[in-house]
């Protein structure tokens, strides 16, 4: 009987000492499930993080505006060389189709090689080119007829994505067309 | 265990585990703010960027707008209609009269500056007498710095040869906003 109640004594105790674990792991559970929810908390917040990174990259890829290369372009247009035809100073446009032409100036020279030098000189006045300069290099081309009547004018270095450039500057002159292109890489 | 124990740790348990979502809610509202600010401020700085490209071209835009008033431009002086053309006799004689003009168009600083061809390193201010080839600057409103300029033709009838011919040189006009920096 007595050794009944020892054991019985015993098992109630066992019951107890159970039950208070038990109650350790209840209250050890809830602040699992907190660090479990705050781990995923975590785990949004940098998925939010890299998604806003991500958007903001995106919408950084603006137009860069061409005015002031397109402005560029039709001054040198209207600049005055020193090739003159028929009595009159010829502009840059008209020298353009001259040179399309091979015609000479009055003076003998080449038209073409007026045209080059001309504008090699007020590129290399307008556009301070290199590498530690802001403008790290610039290309103007001139096409006549499906030709480019000059070597292009190649200053500086071109590995920069950053540019800008004149939409493309058509001339006609009689059954002739010229095509001008300017490019700046910053 | 008596059960007024059992129930007082009932009771704590619950109060315990309301007491742990209350830590975890604050948690969570800090952490959340804290990315929401990271997210405005990189927001903050590409509208800074955007404004300051805005600015940019607000400023070409000026200054091709003066440069094309009737003020300044070539009109058909010099043959048919140009763009980006200045009259630099016009802009002299302008310049004679500023006072008149100071309020004229918007801005507190018009400068005009000869690109080429010029022999020309140091700055020497345009007058009558000089201009256009024994200078390189022509001051219409004077200003402490300028914004962007946009490039012009300035173009002026000259006498060579015993004739009056075109001439156009190549050049920049700077434009500065009035009430900024």
């Amino acid at each position: 009987m007595k050794e009944n109640l020892i054991k019985k004594n015993k098992r109630a105790q066992d019951h107890k000492i159970s039950k208070r674990d038990f109650y350790l792991l209840s209250s050890k559970t809830g602040q699992d499930e907190m660090v479990g929810f705050g781990l995923i908390i975590i785990v949004m917040a940098v998925i939010i993080i890299a998604f806003v990174a991500v958007m903001v990259n995106n919408n950084k890829e603006n137009e860069i505006e061409n005015y002031e290369v397109n402005a560029f372009v039709q001054s040198t247009l209207q600049y005055t060389t020193i090739c003159k035809m028929n009595g009159v100073y010829l502009d840059v446009s008209d020298l353009i189709f001259e040179c399309g032409n091979n015609a000479k100036c009055e003076n003998q020279r080449e038209s073409c090689a007026v045209l080059k030098g001309t504008l090699e000189d007020i590129t290399s006045r307008s556009w301070t080119a290199g590498e530690e300069e802001y403008v790290k290099g610039y290309k103007f081309t001139i096409v006549v007829d499906s030709r480019e009547i000059i070597i292009p004018i190649i200053e500086g270095s071109f590995d920069s994505k950053n540019y800008r450039d004149n939409p493309i500057t058509e001339l006609t002159k009689k059954s002739s067309k010229a095509e001008i292109y300017f490019t700046v890489y910053y | 265990m008596s059960i007024m124990v059992k129930r007082s740790l009932l009771k704590k348990s619950g109060q315990i585990k309301i007491n742990q979502m209350a830590f975890m809610l604050i948690g969570v509202t800090i952490f959340i703010a804290l990315v929401g600010m990271f997210a405005l401020n990189l927001r903050l700085s590409y509208l800074k960027q955007t404004a300051s490209e805005s600015e940019e071209q607000n400023a070409y835009l000026l200054a091709s707008k003066i440069a094309n008033s009737p003020e300044f431009s070539c009109g058909e002086a010099f043959g048919e209609k140009r763009s980006n053309c200045i009259d630099l006799d016009k802009v002299m004689m302008l310049k004679e009269k500023i006072k008149e003009y100071e309020s004229f168009w918007g801005v507190s600083g018009i400068e005009i500056r000869i690109l080429y061809p010029t022999s020309i390193r140091e700055e020497i201010e345009c007058n009558l007498n000089n201009y256009p080839a024994k200078c390189n600057l022509i001051t219409i409103l004077p200003s402490k710095g300028f914004d962007k300029g946009t490039f012009v033709a300035l173009c002026k009838k000259e006498l060579k040869e015993d004739e009056i011919v075109d001439v156009c040189r190549l050049g920049k006009i700077f434009i500065r906003y009035k009430g900024e920096y």
